[in-house]
This record gives structure tokens, sequence and C-alpha cells, in this order.
């Protein structure tokens, strides 16, 4: 008989940031099991997957009891080996049958490709589910990749990420009796820890989450889910606002409860003088509660709890509970307030003193000094963006300067906000201020971008100083090693050129930036390649998963040069609309690049000279006339006003138009010719084109449709 | 003062965990009478995890935190805290139920409460240690650190040992509704007046917050942290078999001059005397001594005083 199949593996409390992977995983690796045993459909993808911190489960429906019997054609030695001259069975036969338990009589003869031979019929009696499952249960558990492994039976044992304390495995309502981990499977499961005895009874595989609702576990994520983001704007809205979303939090509580209920507290309203910034880190970070928002995003002196106590409310048992919540809540806030208070009893910049005692990086040294590497560079970046270089000056020293601070070390993911809230208390203007404060930013490809050119110079140079440090010192991310984070820096680098429009000579940024640091660090050449390719990784990761352009796209322009990531980007985005707008010629002088690098790469030739006496065919001149046409015609360029996206657009056009005369060229030109002038003017002259051709972009590496 | 009448003074919520404890079979070991930075360093913990002995031991323990000190100003925090440390070599099936009822032992209905375990994996790089377990989050406030011990001294553990570290002063605060720890009430005089937290202990915190942070003689500190480490690295030669002393044997002296190098490390970096660059040396230093004498331990398989 087909019965649903439930097995629930019960753990004290899995981590919530892996539980709904290790409930993923679990589902599949069984699936692809049974699915390879022919219990169930290989396709079968009803499944259902449940988690909660304390169990994780999975139901299969419609899964057989046993596996179908199925017959089995074993084939031997060739029939003129099994059967001697007078049409006896040989030893050979004799053995072949004995050693797949068959009586000799039971040998036929098959033909096959490679002649006539002798086989035997082996039946194969279906194993039970039961059965199965002993073997495939441990093996699937076996192989889950646990995010962090543990041991709680000592060597011998089991691994997991916390200990199994049940198993529950039903086919239908039958029990199966498979072991796992040192546990034998049976019907029993556990309620909720605090509102259901712990021990209940699962009848059969389909009335699993209902029973256990009724023991007031929520077995489905989704609609644990769906409770919170009901109940959230609810209850927020009770204590007179909203809560501030937040779907990482949401998910993270969605998974620490088995039966989640949200309550609303309260602050006294005089800790809304301390930064928000500082009082949602405590609230979410800390404490994981949502903080409380009016309409327009101020925050409000309250909060939502998630407990894990929904069920039948009761006003007193929430009345304790919310008053030690507000009591943690309270006691935090009081040393943020300590620190607030303590650390504004110093000025900021009589702090700067205090960075020669704050390390950087061993080889880099101290924070004090980055401070004046910083200055130096961001000052340089302010000349060329046109920013305040007064703003610099005052912001670059204060802006390390809340690493000295108490509330920075209690709160270290809020570094450069705070130095930037107490620039603004001490009175420097808001200029300062947000120079300060977004100074790491962007920290990823979403967050918030330093709002003004003033804070992209002090946040490009800061990022630029320590990558160039780290790359002097041969701390160079490889593979998944970056502990330094130059990667994200760098990409924050150049996120910053590119949206807010910022065109920097990288190539002298680095130089720059290696000038700030001691002779005899590194070697600055080596540095210096080694940024050159570092910074071009991150500008191709930009465009093309930032951006969304084509990848052969981006390499065709980086190709020929990623030193101005701003004006890679146009580059880019002219390829990509010339492509759209000109595909059938793009994809001729695309094909006629490819050839011509080929040609030139295979000569290894360089020069781009030719002899205008030496041109015989037609398809020559015209190819040198359009080349010398177009030389001319860039001569003018520098009183072209147009924008620089327009400019490569027609460069591009005229380079596609170009793929006809090319192609002309190679069907009636031999390049090869016998007299060597010849072919050494014909080289020179499509060396000259390859070069003109590839002002912009480099048609070579376009990838055709066509192959 | 205390709102809640009928919470446990902080003297009987030590007497309450430590009875409930001893019932479970948990031998009752006095406080470790040495500087420590928490339970986990008593040698009742680092060296009785290692080896194949069962082993089930509950114990208070001072605990000092030099940078921690606030000058007995900060209502939350102490520069010597009290833990309640309890190990259960190898764990029982049902070691989680036996914590939630040790709960109720000291007066919390936790049923009542919003109980969370949420992910906290500990880790001591100094002693060479880790484990995987929670923190006991209680209507949002941390009582109690559960530990699986997986390694200890670079050696991994085998039977594997749960740590159960009690937070003492949070749990009194919130037992008796006090927003300073200063204010919870440790005992109660014959004539019932009570003796709070603050007169037992405020003079504590003033004097070491003075010394740990001003008077502490940053020079001085790094002479004796050099003796101790080398005394204790003379006393790891002297196990070994081809040593002088014809390999006689003082891991505990060993590990108490370990113990002294990683408090004075805690000094020093209370006083602002170690770089972030420096830290990693040192914290480095301490942790050789530790493994070194986890190893020697492990190989010199001592028996357990007591039978399994």
């Amino acid at each position: 008989m087909n019965h649903d199949l439930l097995i629930e593996l019960g753990s004290e409390e899995i981590p919530a940031r892996m539980v709904s992977g290790l409930a993923q995983q679990f589902a599949d690796q069984m699936e692809s099991r049974l699915a390879a045993t022919g219990l169930i459909a290989a396709a079968a993808t009803n499944r259902r997957v449940f988690w909660t911190p304390r169990r994780v489960a999975v139901v299969f429906p419609a899964v057989a009891q046993n596996q179908p019997d199925r017959d089995e054609e074993q084939v031997g030695p060739p029939a003129r080996l099994a059967f001697a001259a007078d049409g006896a069975l040989t030893v050979q036969a004799k053995n072949f049958a004995a050693k797949f338990g068959a009586a000799p009589t039971d040998l036929y003869r098959v033909s096959t490709l490679k002649g006539e031979y002798v086989a035997v019929r082996r039946h194969h009696r279906g194993q039970s589910l039961a059965q199965l499952l002993d073997t495939l249960l441990p093996e699937a558990f076996a192989a889950l990749d646990l995010p962090k492994a543990m041991q709680w039976q000592g060597r011998a044992g089991a691994k997991f990420v916390r200990p199994l304390r049940w198993l529950l495995v039903l086919h239908g309502a039958e029990i199966l009796p498979v072991r796992l981990a040192g546990l034998m499977a049976g019907r029993q499961t556990r309620g909720h820890r605090g509102l259901s005895q712990s021990q209940i009874s699962i009848e059969s595989a389909m009335t699993y989450d209902e029973q256990l609702r009724l023991h007031f576990v929520i077995a489905a994520p989704q609609e644990r889910e769906a409770t919170l983001q009901s109940a959230l704007p609810a209850v927020a809205g009770c204590a007179g606002g909203r809560h501030r979303s937040d779907p990482n939090l949401l998910s993270l509580l969605r998974d620490l409860t088995e039966n989640p209920g949200v309550l609303a507290g309260s602050f006294a309203k005089d800790y809304l003088e301390l930064p928000g910034e500082v009082l949602v880190t405590v609230m979410r970070d800390h404490q994981k509660y949502f903080a409380l928002e009016d309409a327009e995003g101020r925050l409000l002196p309250g909060f939502c709890a998630v407990t894990d106590l929904a069920g039948e409310p009761r006003a007193e048992r929430e009345a304790i509970i919310r008053h030690g919540h507000e009591r943690v809540l309270r006691a935090r806030f009081n040393d943020a307030r300590f620190f607030w208070q303590t650390d504004r009893k110093r000025p900021l910049f009589s702090r700067l003193e205090d960075l020669k005692q704050v390390t950087f990086q061993a080889r880099l040294g101290n924070y004090h000094a980055k401070t004046e590497r910083n200055l130096r560079l961001a000052k340089w970046l302010a000349e060329q963006w046109h920013a305040d270089v007064t703003t610099i000056a005052i912001a670059t020293p204060l802006a390390k300067c809340d690493l000295t601070t108490e509330l920075v070390k209690e709160f270290t993911e809020l570094q450069g906000k705070i130095g930037g809230l107490y620039a603004e208390a001490e009175g420097h203007s808001p200029a300062i201020r947000d120079a300060i404060y977004f100074q790491y930013e962007p920290l990823s490809t979403e967050g918030p971008l330093p709002p003004s050119a003033e804070a992209a110079a002090l946040g490009v140079a800061d990022k630029l100083d320590t990558i160039a440090g780290m790359f002097l010192a041969g701390e160079i991310p490889t593979g998944s090693r970056d502990p330094f984070a130059l990667r994200r820096q760098a990409n924050g680098i150049i996120r910053t050129l590119l949206e807010r429009t910022l065109t920097l000579d990288l190539n002298q940024a680095q130089q720059e930036a290696m000038a700030g640091y001691a002779e005899g660090l590194g070697d600055r050449a080596t540095a210096l390649s080694g940024l050159q390719q570092f910074f071009q990784e991150r500008l191709e990761f930009y465009l093309r998963e930032v951006g969304g352009y084509a990848l052969d796209t981006v390499r065709a322009v980086l190709t020929v040069s990623a030193n101005d990531p701003l004006d890679a980007l146009r580059r880019v985005q002219a390829v990509t609309s010339t492509r759209q707008q000109a595909a059938t010629e793009f994809a001729a002088a695309a094909a006629a690049m490819k050839r011509i690098r080929n040609i030139v790469r295979k000569e290894n030739w360089t020069a781009c000279e030719w002899n205008k006496d030496l041109l015989q065919e037609a398809a020559e001149g015209e190819l040198a006339h359009c080349l010398e046409l177009h030389r001319l015609g860039q001569g003018g360029s520098d009183i072209d006003d147009r924008p620089e996206i327009d400019r490569y657009k027609s460069e591009l056009l005229w380079a596609a138009d170009t793929g006809e005369v090319l192609e002309r060229f190679f069907t009636t030109v031999r390049v090869n010719a016998e007299d060597p002038r010849l072919r050494a003017n014909r080289l020179g002259l499509l060396a000259w084109a390859a070069q003109e051709l590839s002002r912009v972009a480099d048609f070579s590496e376009i990838v055709l449709a066509d192959g | 003062m205390p709102t809640h009448p009928a919470a446990p003074t902080y003297q009987q919520l030590m007497l309450q965990l430590q009875a409930f404890w001893a019932e479970q079979g948990c031998i009752l070991q006095l406080p470790f009478d040495l500087e420590v930075g928490a339970g986990t360093m008593a040698p009742e913990t680092f060296l009785r995890v290692l080896g194949p002995q069962p082993y089930r031991v509950a114990y208070l323990q001072p605990s000092r935190r030099p940078a921690d000190g606030r000058y007995g100003e900060n209502p939350n925090r102490l520069y010597k805290h009290t833990q309640f440390q309890v190990i259960l070599k190898p764990p029982p099936d049902n070691v989680q139920e036996l914590y939630l009822s040790s709960l109720r032992a000291i007066g919390i209905a936790w049923e009542q409460h919003d109980i969370k375990f949420e992910e906290d994996n500990w880790e001591s790089p100094t002693l060479g240690a880790w484990g995987v377990g929670w923190q006991v989050m209680l209507d949002g406030l941390e009582i109690t650190q559960f530990t699986y011990f997986q390694q200890c001294g670079g050696v991994d553990l085998d039977p594997i040992a749960a740590e159960l570290t009690y937070g003492l002063e949070r749990i009194a605060a919130f037992l008796q509704d006090v927003e300073s720890i200063y204010d919870i009430v440790w005992t109660r005089t014959p004539e019932g007046h009570p003796v709070t937290y603050g007169d037992v202990r405020l003079q504590d915190e003033l004097q070491m917050s003075v010394y740990n942070f001003e008077l502490a003689d940053v020079e001085r500190l790094w002479q004796h942290f050099e003796l101790y480490e080398a005394e204790c690295a003379a006393l790891l030669r002297a196990t070994r078999s081809d040593a002088p002393s014809g390999g006689r044997v003082s891991l505990l002296g060993a590990y108490e001059l370990c113990l002294k190098c990683s408090h004075l490390f805690n000094l020093l970096d209370a006083r602002g005397a170690i770089s972030v660059t420096e830290r990693v040396g040192v914290i480095q230093r301490v942790r050789a001594l530790a493994v070194g004498i986890a190893r020697a331990w492990t190989a010199a398989h001592i028996p357990a005083d007591v039978p399994a």
C-alpha cells in the first residue's frame, strides 16, 4: 500500500541561521535516495518540508511499502566454452551457475552482438521500505553539509549541529523501526517546551502537523512567518506606531520560535536623545527587537519583541514578560547612554594623538599614520573632483578618532557613524559630519553612498590607502581568503566612482596611495601590477553582476583599458547600445577583428607602419583611405563637446561600418604575399586598423551568436 | 529595593543552585583560589574535561575581568562577577530538562516566560578551547551559557562534557527585580534588614578598578608575566621523561602558573598596554602553555580521584 512517509529528526535547539538550510538539504537527500530505489517517482516533488528550532521533518506522499520484484539476466561465458563437444556443460559453466546460486539446468543460451553466450535469470525480491530506510536514512543524514558540526556522544558518535534526541518515522500509521545516531524510531515527538506536556504520540503521517498544532507547535515555517507578518503591524499599531520592517530579522525570529507571538514594550522618552543608530543597533542586533516608528519613520519610544509563547494570551503572563524585556533594554540603553555621555567629555580632536596607540595593521603602523596618509590622498582626490578641500582638511583628522571611544568599542559596527554624530554634536558642519559618517560606505551593492564629493573623497582615500598598503605588505586576497575585506572595499570605491560619476585615473591613484607608505615595505612595481589586476576584476564584477552587462562586452571594453572606471562604464554602455542598434554590422566587424587579431598575433606583428605606394589592390586602398579619414576626424575631437557616450557610440558605429571594408579586404587581398615588402605593408596596415578600431572596445572579444 | 518579596536573596540563590546540582550527583567543589576570568579556567573544568573519566562537578567561581571594571558606577557591569559552573561529563540525554528544572529550583517558573536557546558558540583562544551551544535567554536576558565542549587545550574531547554557566548577579537582579546589581539583597541581618550586594562588594569594585586602570605598574606586570611564563615552561619541560627531574610531574603547578599569565594578560590589557598587534602574540604565548599542559595531562592518563 502507498502511504505518506514522515521522518522527523528531533533535536535540541538548532541555530536559527542554519535550520532552514538543513531541512531543505535533508529533504533533498532523502528524496534522491528514495527515488533511486523506485519507492517514489523520480519527479515526485510534492513533498512537504517542516522545521522549527527543535525539529526538521519531511513528508513524502504515496510511498510504496515494498520495492517491486525484478528479474535480471546475468550473462556468463561464451557458449563455445560452456559446452563440451558432447553438449555437456563444462566446469566453467557449472561454476558460473553455482556463483549465482543457480542449478546447471537453469542456464540458457542468449545471442548477443558478440556471439552466443550462456546466461542465468536472477530474481530480485524488492526490499521493504523499512529495510531500505535503515540504510538510506543514515546515509542521507551523513551526507548533510553541516555549517558547524558538533559531537555529543564522543568521538565514535554521530555528528550534527546539536544533539539529536528523538526520531519519528511513520509510514501511514505504522512505525518503521529504523535507527539513527543511537535512536530508535517511534511515534513519539515533543510539543512546545513551555506550553505542552513534553511527549506526544503522532497517529499517522497525515496528522503530523495538525497534532503538533494542538500542542502549540507551528511546524510549517511559512505559517509562522505569516503569523509574524500580520501580528507585527497589528501590535505595533496598538502601540501607536509601526514596526521598522526588517526581513532578515523576521526570518531569524521565525526560526527561533515554535509558536511566535508579538508583544510591544516601551522605554522612557528621554532615551530618544541617544542617536537613533545606537538605539536601533541595540534593539535589532543585540535584543532582536523591531524598533517602533511613526509614519515619517521617526523612532518612537517603543519596540516589538517576538516571544515563543503565543497560544492563549494571558494578560498577567504577558505583563511579566514585557516587564522583563523592558528591563533588559533599559539596562542596555543605560550602558549606551553612559558611553555617549562619557565619550563627549573629550573633544573628538583630542583623541587624534591616542590613535598612535591603535594598530591599523602589523606592518602598516597605527591609525595616526593612516590618518596622515588618508589626508594627503583625500586632498589629492578632492582637488580633482572640485570638492571643498577645507572640509576634507577638518574631517579627515577626526575620521578615525571614534575608534578610541567607548561607544565604538561597544558597538563596533557603528564605527564612522559614531564619529560623525560626535562631530555634529560638537558643532561641526553637516558636510564634515557626512564625510566622517559615511567614510566606510558603501558596504554593499545596495548600501548608501557617500552623499557628497567630500565624503566620496574621504571614503575613497581611506579604502584606497588600505588596499594599496595591504598589497605592499603582501596581504593579497586569494580564493575565499580575504581577511581585511579588500574586495568589499574595492567594490565600494568602484560603486562610489560610477554612481557618483567621478572620474579617476586608477593607476595614478594607486601610485599616489603607495607613495604614502615608507619605501621598502614591499616591491612597488609588483604591488602596482597586482592592484591593477585586482581593480580590473572588481570592475568586471561590478559591470557584470550589478550593471548586468554582457560578459563579452565588458571584456571587450576592459581589454582596451580599465584604468578609469567611469570611462569604462560609458564605453560599456556605448557598446551595448551599438550592438543592439547595428547588430549585423557589429557582428561583421567583430568577425573581421578576430581575423586581424589572429593574423597579427601569429606573426607577432606590432608595427603599424605602411607605405601608400605599396597599396596595390582596390580594397587595400579603400581600407587605408577609410582609416586615414578617421584619423583626421580624430584630430578635431578636442572641440567635440558631445557627451563621451555619444562620441563613443559614433566611434563604434564607424568601426561597425568598417567591418564591410575589412570583409572586402579579406576577400580580395592576400596578406601572405610572396613579395616580402607587400606582405609587411599589409600586416602594418592591418595592425593599424586593429588599433584604430579598438579605441573604445576590442571587437575581437565579442562572442558571435553563431559561433 | 526589591519589589519581589518572595524572591530568593543572593545567598539563597547560591545555596539553592548548589543543593539542586548536588542532588544530581555533582561534587560540590570550592571556588578556585586563584584569579580566573571564568569558571571554565578553573582546573575542575579545564583539566577534568580531558580524558575518559566521567565527572560531575558544580562550583561557584568569582570571575575577574579587569577591563570590565567600572569603579562601581555602572549598575550592570562588574570587574568581578560570580559564575555558577556545572560540568556534566558525559551529558545525560535530558541535560536540557535538568537545566530547566534547576531554574524552577531557584524560583523561575520558566514556562511562564519567554525562554529561548539562541546559538552562541564559545571559544577561548587563550585556552585552545571551543564548544558549541547557546545563550539561554529569559525574557530577553541572557541568564546562562550552555556549551557542549568539543576541544580543550587543543585536545579533542571524548566523552564530550556539557558546561552550564549561570550569571548569578544577573539572575538575582532579575528575580529581585532591581535595576542595579548593587541593590541586590545579598542576605538579611538577624533583625531582617537587607544587606545589599553593594554593602558587600562595592569597595572591591572601586578599589580594584583604581588598581586595574590606574595604579598597576605596567613594567612590573610584564616582569611578572615573564617570570610565571618561564616557570610554567620549566615545569612542562620537567615532565618529560628524559628531563633531569626524572619526569616528576606537576601539571597542576604548571597550570596555576599558566592562569597567572592569563590574568596578567588581562591586567595589561585593561591598562591599555597591549596593542592590537601584540595581543595576538601574547595570546599565543599563553595558549602554548595551556595546550602543552592539556597534551601532557592527556598523555599521562591521570586517573580520576573519584570512581566512575
